[in-house]
């Protein structure tokens, strides 16, 4: 089957068991909303899809392939990251970080080939930030930090783009714009797993939605199916306000009567 | 700072390959005998005079190669190592290996074991560095994470000085204490093909492990993490560096003492130049970190030092105020 299948993932760390039964597909196309409360395991569902952590159960299959028989790099060109916060550890310029985004297409001697930089350009370009290619990123604003690292994970040209939270601390216009960028890559047939809070953004944006709840998935499907009351005040313990406004829907949060 | 191009960087590393060599000359030059260019080039091919030919064959080409090697290997591991810990302030000291070197040494002296053999304390330099490198792989062999390294490291540097520290504190007597002391402070000094010979392998190992390390540093600049999902074996990467580092720095040490600062200012020195990437600060550092050791090796035997100026007193008197002047450039980037 063509997609990133999670079958019943279990994942335990340091004896506790953080995931459980998680099972879920990302198609390419489609965004993919993986929501919850903190500590629901959205992340850790996300670290063990891309073997940052071990599973102790169940597969990840990549087009029906286990994506641990994969080469590392291999893994790599077809499975990309946008870690949460985006760390940056040296003053790169933008360029050179988003560069970093091809290192699984070349070897540890390789320099960048003309098809390497014509795939920098063009994610700097779809994230609007070819003009600051020559900034170091240490000294950029938040969002525009935050359009080069996902630029960086563009780059790679991957067939499934993983995101934590990539929204997470900017400010509304900037994760309309990130939102909108996951939107495009999508509908140039990427698949797009995103860990995001914001339910509307969710609504709005995500073909589908995941709602984890104490390590196992509660409910999935469109939102409709999901974002039920009883859904969200089983997983969120909150009541919710919902309403439509020029052809877009609300979800607010408030306290549960 | 602007991205470096190709062109720029190939400069840096011409213009590094000539300092080098206008180096390597004039250390082959000055010394007790002062020899001129033509004198030097024609000993090296054994045709000038006998007393010439030994001085510039016997008594400076291995002085020469074996600061180069050591310039080099400090230069480079350092760049790497910054890149690996992600940490400006890490130089080869911080895994224990100098220590452990020192300490090697330091037994050897006290122990009068110099009187056997010349190679006695070089011997038990190395096998100081390479019982580091041992306990090093032990405790950080299950849990491979940065820190562990760092603290692993730390605690056998700790133990290092701790066993130099009573060492001296028992030495038999004073010309013992001062060769300790002077030993410590690093010297190219009176050193041969032996020294070379003992060492040189160990290093050159130690370089062929670290080679193409350059674009896993790069991945990792964005946090272990995401240059996992890069592709990059972070547990084999981080073996290549700290086992590479041991290695390479443990011979250095013990064939010329623990040299410090070459480490930890020449990637400052390169960044200056040409940028942060890791990948693009290694072999720089490594010409830069040859063409410091081989100048300071030249400075130890002016007059002015009465012949008695050691090589790691020259590195730490030039080194400290170049770095908290790079440091003081830099500070804007640095945030």
């Amino acid at each position: 089957m063509i997609g990133l299948e999670i079958n019943n993932l279990g994942v335990v760390l340091s004896g506790r068991e953080i995931v459980r039964g998680a099972s879920f597909t990302v198609k390419p196309g489609e965004i993919v909303g993986l929501i919850g409360p903190n500590g629901a395991g959205k992340s850790t569902v996300i670290k063990a899809i891309l073997g940052l952590v071990e599973k102790a159960s169940g597969d990840v299959l990549l087009s029906g392939v286990g994506t641990d028989e994969f080469e590392a790099k291999e893994r790599a060109r077809k499975i990309s990251y946008v870690p949460q916060g985006a760390p940056i550890h040296w003053p790169l310029t933008a360029e050179r970080t988003v560069a970093l985004g091809r290192t699984p297409h070349l070897n540890p001697w390789q320099d960048m080939r003309d098809e390497d930089q014509t795939a920098i350009r063009k994610a700097m370009k779809q994230t609007d930030c070819w003009h600051l290619k020559d900034r170091l990123v240490t000294n950029l604003s938040g969002g525009e930090r935050a359009r080069v690292m996902l630029a960086r994970t563009m780059a790679v040209g991957a067939e499934y783009m993983l995101a934590d939270e990539p929204t997470a601390s900017l400010d509304p216009f900037h994760q309309l714009q990130v939102m909108d960028i996951m939107k495009a890559q999508a509908k140039a047939g990427v698949g797009v797993l995103i860990v995001m809070h914001d339910l509307s953004l969710a609504l709005q944006t995500c073909d589908k939605l995941v709602l984890m709840h104490d390590g196992a998935v509660l409910a999935k499907g469109t939102a409709a199916e999901v974002l039920t009351d009883e859904n969200l005040k089983t997983a969120f313990g909150v009541a919710v306000t919902r309403w439509s406004e020029n052809g877009l829907e609300y979800i607010a949060p408030r306290a549960a009567g | 700072m602007k991205s470096v191009s190709r062109l720029q960087q190939n400069m840096l590393l011409i213009g590094l390959s000539g300092l080098l060599l206008v180096a390597v000359l004039a250390s082959s030059m000055f010394g007790a005998v002062n020899l001129s260019l033509s004198q030097v080039i024609e000993a090296l091919f054994g045709g000038s005079d006998t007393g010439v030919n030994i001085i510039v064959q016997e008594l400076r080409m291995p002085r020469i190669i074996l600061g180069l090697m050591a310039g080099a290997t400090l230069g480079y591991t350092g760049a790497a190592l910054q890149g690996l810990l992600r940490n400006p302030l890490a130089d080869p000291g911080v895994i224990g290996v100098s220590s452990s070197a020192s300490f090697g040494a330091v037994a050897a002296i006290y122990l009068g074991l110099s009187a056997y053999s010349a190679m006695a304390i070089p011997g038990m330099a190395m096998m100081g560095a390479l019982v580091a490198t041992l306990i090093l792989m032990l405790l950080a062999s299950r849990d491979s994470s940065v820190l562990t390294l760092i603290l692993a490291g730390v605690g056998i540097s700790s133990i290092a000085t701790a066993g130099i520290s009573l060492i001296m504190n028992f030495a038999p007597n004073p010309i013992s204490l001062q060769d300790m002391i002077f030993w410590m402070l690093g010297s190219l000094e009176n050193r041969t093909y032996d020294d070379l010979m003992l060492a040189g392998p160990f290093i050159i190992v130690g370089w062929l492990m670290m080679i193409g390390v350059g674009q896993g540093l790069n991945a990792l600049s964005l946090g272990s993490e995401a240059a996992h999902t890069l592709g990059i074996d972070l547990k084999r990467l981080r073996w290549r560096v700290v086992l590479g580092t041991t290695l390479s720095v443990g011979a250095t040490v013990s064939v010329c003492g623990a040299i410090g600062f070459i480490g930890l200012v020449v990637p400052h020195l390169i960044r200056a130049l040409i940028g942060y990437e890791p990948r693009k600060l290694l072999l720089p550092s490594a010409l830069a970190g040859a063409v410091l050791m081989t100048a300071a090796d030249i400075l130890t035997r002016l007059p002015i030092g009465h012949g008695q100026l050691r090589l790691g007193v020259v590195m730490a008197v030039i080194g400290a105020p170049v770095f908290i002047y790079i440091i003081f450039k830099t500070r804007e980037s640095m945030r």
